[in-house]
């Protein structure tokens, strides 16, 4: 067995137990950290490939963005996760023919593979790997070129996100006080301080 | 490439007017002051979707047959596309302008409202120019965000904020759906452009596949049946001048890009997807006109209606690129005109207590609105296809092509849908007429009302028109 299998089983090993443990845990907060290190380890499998900026991707993408997201829902929401899990034996014969069904279709997948060799699934169509350069340099050399049109929409897209967000969840209060700089800025010490010379044992009265 | 980027850019030219109306239309939104900047928003994304229009004219002014392709084969302009794209702009343009001054009756009071329209006009014509798989799943995205929030705009409706979520998720799903076909048919050709994935063999049955799951994502975002099931949810949730755009300029496009990605990366593979789109569109036209019957509001109605239509045109589609093609053109760009029309008279009818949807606010209109009842009935005969009306030509042309492909079962299980869905709008007709009013109706809007009888006269005297615009649908089919 050499190195590159080793790791793989590794990776892949850890990938399934973190997956498994994401539904086992007990606690939301350790599954969501499971699910931390599951992306981890695909991670690793994807650098095992050779996709070494998908690897990067999702790290950063996955562990650094959607994770915090999850565990800041988990965490400021009040979910009762008890109760949601109550429902899952119910659903479990269902659960378990589409996991049936997945993992026969792996088999054939793997025996199709098997017999044929792996190129035959898509007899060379696609190049598996840009050659002699790296991915990021690959993908940097198409991303602006041949695929602007691809990007810029995909950058309109996330502005129209952004829009809809804006008008379906802001608000304007009445009644909110703003930093106003140019007041605070402008606002000497003698419109604010003044000096009372207080005496002992007596209150002060403050002029309005 | 700096010679090839300057080129495809003025191909692009009219989603980038649109685009920049919606966006010019946003700043002025949010840095005029409130009374101006609303009116701003809705100028701005107007003249921006006029100019939109007027380039794609422009494009096709000397050669009508004229073919332009952009960014290395991503982005394409031909003249079907032109002529979906010219339809669906002039829908969005005049349903903002029906909607202007009273938006707030339906709780679309922010200024947002008009530019997250041109947004999703600007994405519906990237849709239908798309020429690669890519730019179709960033078309139907950028159509489909926009159309999210605007089924949700009014948010302290509790029916507009389910259609909008009900919409989003069942839209994602759809989405979904697009992706995962389009990701099988790249594994299988290796190609993502329209050309490529026609070149390619179609013995694979995996392929097809792909295909079936692409036929059922577009399928829900043209609201065909059985993807139909949002349909009739939103359309009743959402503020009326937002349902009126739904079902016409979006419907418009829809269809026509379902027409342009079976037509043309998978034209070879037309004895594959005529079944199934045969399928689809007998299922849309049959449920299409049954639901309706038994419908009490008017939006839910027009739902359906709209998923009968929807299964006319998808009959033409399945008739292929040569016979089809004029007759989905025809067939949607009357529609989506007259639909237009039929919602702005439902946008002028007040009640005393908000907008008429019960189908007994037609009671008796007759007698309490004479002109909006003739207006009414003509824009409801036309959808039914009673003959001298511009909605009769459209439906002879589906069907001739139907015959003309010899789906005798088809051809016959429309004409029943016909009468059947005949019947409703004749309910709906008899209901104007022959009842006593029921509701009391307030003084008709200004700009809705107009709307609705440029529609209606369209509709009537649209015969003499009909010439230009079966010439164009001819020349825009390539025939």
């Amino acid at each position: 067995m050499n190195l590159t299998a080793a790791a793989f089983y590794i990776l892949g090993g850890a990938t399934i137990l973190s997956a498994f443990f994401v539904i086992a845990a007990r606690n939301p907060v350790h599954a969501v950290l499971w699910l931390i290190a599951a992306f981890f380890a695909a991670a690793g499998l994807f650098v095992l490939i050779g996709a070494e900026f998908l690897a990067m991707l999702l790290i950063v993408v996955y562990v650094g963005a959607v994770s915090v997201l999850f565990l800041f829902v988990v965490m400021m929401l009040d979910v009762d996760f008890a109760r949601l899990r109550q429902g899952f034996l119910n659903y479990l014969p269902l659960g378990v023919l589409i996991a049936g069904l997945l993992i026969a279709e792996l088999f054939l997948v793997g025996a199709a593979l098997g017999e044929n060799g792996a190129a035959s699934l898509s007899e060379g169509k696609i190049e598996p790997s840009p050659g002699a350069v790296n991915n990021v340099t690959a993908i940097g050399r198409v991303l602006y070129t041949d695929y602007v049109l691809h990007f810029q929409l995909a950058g309109g897209i996330l502005f129209i996100a952004m829009i809809g967000a804006i008008v379906l969840t802001l608000r304007e209060r009445p009644g909110v006080r703003r930093q106003d700089v140019g007041r605070q800025v402008g606002r000497r010490p003698r419109d604010a301080v003044k000096l009372v010379d207080a005496r002992p044992g007596q209150g002060l009265q403050i002029p309005e | 490439m700096v010679d090839s980027l300057r080129e495809s850019i003025t191909v692009v030219a009219p989603e980038l007017a649109v685009l920049g109306g919606a966006t010019i239309g946003l700043l002025g939104g949010l840095f005029l002051p409130k009374r101006m900047g609303s009116g701003f928003a809705t100028f701005a994304a107007v003249i921006g979707l006029i100019l939109g229009a007027a380039l794609v004219l422009y494009h096709f002014q000397g050669d009508p047959r004229a073919e332009y392709s952009a960014f290395g084969g991503a982005f394409r302009s031909t003249s079907f596309i032109a002529f979906a794209k010219i339809v669906a702009i002039s829908c969005a343009a005049i349903v903002l302008l029906m909607g202007e001054g009273h938006r707030a009756r339906f709780g679309l009071s922010g200024f947002e409202f008009a530019p997250l329209i041109g947004l999703a006009s600007a994405g519906l014509m990237v849709m239908l120019s798309a020429d690669d798989l890519i730019v179709l799943y960033l078309g139907v995205e950028m159509l489909s965000l926009p159309s999210y929030v605007l089924a949700a705009f009014a948010r302290d409706d509790r029916r507009a904020t389910e259609a909008g979520l009900k919409y989003f998720v069942l839209g994602a799903l759809a989405s979904g759906f697009i992706l995962y076909g389009s990701s099988l048919v790249y594994g299988f050709t290796g190609a993502i452009d329209f050309a490529g994935i026609a070149a390619a063999t179609y013995s694979d049955i995996p392929l097809l596949f792909g295909l079936v799951f692409i036929i059922c994502g577009l399928a829900f975002k043209c609201s065909a049946a059985p993807f139909h099931m949002w349909t009739p949810d939103v359309y009743e949730g959402a503020p009326l001048p937002v349902v009126a755009f739904f079902a016409s300029a979006p419907k418009m496009a829809a269809v026509a890009i379902f027409a342009r990605v079976l037509f043309e990366p998978f034209g070879p593979a037309f004895s594959d997807w005529a079944g199934v789109l045969q399928v689809i569109a007998a299922i849309s036209m049959v449920w299409g006109a049954i639901g309706a019957l038994t419908q009490k509001n008017i939006k839910r109605l027009l739902a359906y209606s709209s998923i009968n239509n929807v299964g006319f045109a998808l009959m033409a589609i399945a008739t292929g690129p040569a016979l089809g093609g004029q007759a989905v053109l025809l067939y949607m760009g009357i529609y989506s005109l007259t639909v237009v029309g039929v919602f702005a008279g439902l946008a002028a009818l007040r009640g005393p207590d908000g907008a008429v949807e019960t189908l007994d606010g037609f009671k008796g209109l007759s007698k309490s609105r004479p002109g909006m009842a003739i207006a009414m009935t003509i824009l409801f005969f036309s959808i039914a296809g009673v003959p001298p009306l511009l909605g009769f030509w459209g439906k002879l042309y589906v069907f001739t092509a139907a015959l003309e492909a010899g789906y005798v079962a088809l051809w016959a299980i429309a004409c029943v849908a016909t009468v059947v869905a005949a019947g409703y709008y004749l309910i709906l007709i008899a209901r104007m007429w022959f009842d006593e009013p029921v509701v009391e109706i307030a003084p008709r809007g200004p700009a809705t009302a107009l709307t609705m009888d440029l529609a209606a006269i369209f509709v009537l005297v649209g015969l003499g028109f009909f010439g230009i615009i079966e010439s164009a649908a001819r020349i825009a089919a390539g025939q």
